[in-house]
């Protein structure tokens, strides 16, 4: 017999709430961890990926989980229904204080909604050695579902420069599909 | 033809000292070299394009093309090239009012920008804060206004408010209202007297329905709508005025006779003698008044009087006639000879008898007088002294002949 009280919810399927209580399960070592075990996860995950289905289609995926962290992460953590400047300033906040990267604005067209945007000491690449290869997918995703939760279009952000030294910065441009 | 050594020694020389001229060709390095060669070709591309990138960027050009993905030379440049970028995306905020902005990557250029931007902020804040008591001054103004305009429409004096640069009418009450509309002459006048300030010793005459009224006129510098302006007061001051006249004309004129009173009289002496006014000074005395009011009464002597103080004002247009005592007129002739005054005061004496008899009055009237020219170092009371004294005398003579004519009729024939 099936366990009535149980939730039909999987966590295969991506609920904010899942997340659960981080604080609570985490009394002793805290809400923190060190940036090397969330990279190691992200890095063994496009490992296996690439493997078993190839690096175009592995990018593909990795692109679509960053989109659908940042529609979430927009949804449930900044104020949306501000104006762009407003915006992009808890966009920053939000990013700083969640150790996310330092996201710096270069340009923003209010006709058209295209945009340029660096994001130093990204949680993901900051650090890497160079390989001649974009290894932002994730962030570009993660950077078109937080623009799309905000203007309610699709964006097509692409990373257009990554390098290394001692401060790694990726530049992002941003342009509505539709 | 040049060894491997030199080719590599001299390209090297050139990558640093003439980049443009700077060129390899691998296929003459021995084969131990080439792989060197090839490094060192991949280094010179390097450098150029950071050699470009930086002079793009020292020429303020931001939008000049990125070095390579993979070149990490060019690293430092392009995480410059980054901040420029958004230290402009920045700016352009700040000039848009967004005073949020802080940058925290450029050392002491991030602490004088952000010290900078505080400050705009702050004037920003004190601007808006200003504005904002501004505008509530502006409303309780506006309520004061509307107070005084309750106030001022039930009280009679006239209250309009003028515009000081352009003399446009911003107020009036209903009192200002009927003046300015009875009398075209009132408004301008009020424009005459903008933007000056002062207490009621100014003051305007306005006809109102064909009587002129006269209004003392305060005015004050006020704010009015955003505007600086003039307000007015107008009271009407016309009873006070005709109260002043009667004041000022029992102050100078005898009540019984109408002629001027010794006080005003006297003043009209002390001027002239001051001026040095050639004048000749009369003096003259009823006779028998004191017969008149014992036998007759009073009012019969007040009568006499009077009679006597109306001839007196015939003796030219120029004469002052004032009463200084109760049977005593004084006469100031000017421009006059004593001969001519003194064939004057017959004449009138004459009328005086004269106009007596013929009104069948009970009694005998007269006057005696004397006269004195005015003459440089003469007092007032000298010249009235001497006056008086040919006054008497020629009472005296009077009636020493009005004796013997009595007693030459009393005794015919003696």
């Amino acid at each position: 017999m099936n366990n009535v009280f149980m939730s039909e919810q999987t966590h295969n399927i991506f609920t904010w709430e899942n997340l659960g209580d981080i604080k609570q399960g985490r009394g002793n070592l805290g809400e923190e961890m060190p940036v090397l075990v969330y990279r190691l996860m992200q890095y063994t995950m496009l490992d296996v990926l690439s493997k078993a289905y190839g690096s175009d289609t592995a990018n593909v995926h990795f692109r679509a989980a960053g989109y659908l962290a940042g529609t979430e992460f927009a949804k449930n953590t900044l104020q949306l229904d501000v104006d762009f400047d407003t915006f992009v300033s808890g966009l920053q906040d939000a990013l700083k204080s969640m150790k996310i990267g330092i996201l710096r604005m270069e340009a923003f067209d209010a006709e058209t909604g295209a945009l340029t945007l660096t994001v130093g000491e990204d949680l993901d690449c900051s650090g890497l050695p160079v390989t001649n290869e974009t290894v932002c997918m994730y962030d570009e995703g993660f950077i078109s579902g937080i623009l799309e939760a905000y203007t309610g279009k699709k964006y097509d952000v692409k990373e257009v420069d990554c390098w290394a030294n001692g401060d790694r910065v990726c530049r992002f441009t941003g342009n509505v599909t539709e | 033809m040049a060894s491997t050594a030199d080719l590599l020694f001299n390209y090297l020389r050139d990558i640093i000292y003439q980049p443009d001229k700077a060129q390899l060709n691998i296929a003459d390095l021995d084969d131990e070299y080439k792989r060197v060669g090839e490094g060192l070709v991949f280094l010179e591309q390097q450098l150029r394009e950071q050699r470009l990138f930086a002079r793009a960027l020292s020429n303020g050009d931001l939008s000049a093309d990125l070095p390579s993905r993979g070149n990490e030379l060019a690293a430092p440049l392009k995480s410059l090239h980054a901040s420029l970028r958004h230290l402009t995306w920045q700016t352009q905020q700040v000039a848009d009012g967004d005073y949020r902005q802080k940058v925290d990557f450029m050392g002491e250029f991030s602490d004088a920008f952000n010290r900078m931007i505080e400050q705009l902020d702050s004037r920003q804040v004190a601007l808006e804060t200003e504005i904002a008591l501004s505008r509530d001054k502006s409303k309780a103004l506006e309520r004061s206004n509307k107070l005084l305009s309750k106030i001022t429409a039930g009280i009679p004096q006239c209250i309009a408010v003028l515009s000081d640069d352009t003399g446009k009418l911003l107020f009036t009450n209903p009192a200002a209202q009927m003046l300015l509309d009875g009398d075209d002459t009132a408004l301008p006048a009020l424009m005459a007297r903008r933007k000056s300030e002062q207490s009621e010793s100014d003051e305007i005459a306005a006809v109102t329905d064909g009587e002129t009224v006269f209004y003392s006129v305060s005015s004050y510098a006020v704010h009015w709508s955003g505007k600086d302006a003039t307000a007015f007061v107008l009271r009407d001051i016309s009873a006070d005025k005709r109260y002043m006249t009667e004041l000022e004309h029992h102050a100078t004129v005898d009540s019984l006779t109408g002629a001027m009173n010794r006080y005003a009289g006297m003043n009209v002496l002390y001027q002239w003698m001051q001026a040095e006014r050639k004048f000749v000074l009369g003096f003259a005395d009823l006779d028998n008044l004191k017969y008149v009011n014992d036998q007759l009464g009073h009012s019969e002597g007040d009568l006499y009087i009077i009679r006597v103080a109306r001839v007196l004002a015939g003796f030219s247009p120029a004469a002052v006639v004032s009463r200084i005592g109760g049977d005593e007129f004084m006469i100031l002739v000017p421009d006059i000879e004593e001969k001519q005054a003194l064939e004057r005061l017959a004449e009138l004496r004459t009328e005086v008898i004269e106009g007596i008899a013929a009104d069948g009055c009970r009694y005998s009237g007269s006057i005696s007088y004397g006269v004195a020219q005015n003459a440089p170092g003469l007092e007032p009371s000298e010249l009235l002294g001497i006056a008086d004294e040919r006054m008497y005398r020629f009472k005296r003579q009077s009636k020493l002949l009005a004796r013997q004519q009595l007693e030459n009729t009393s005794f015919p024939g003696k």
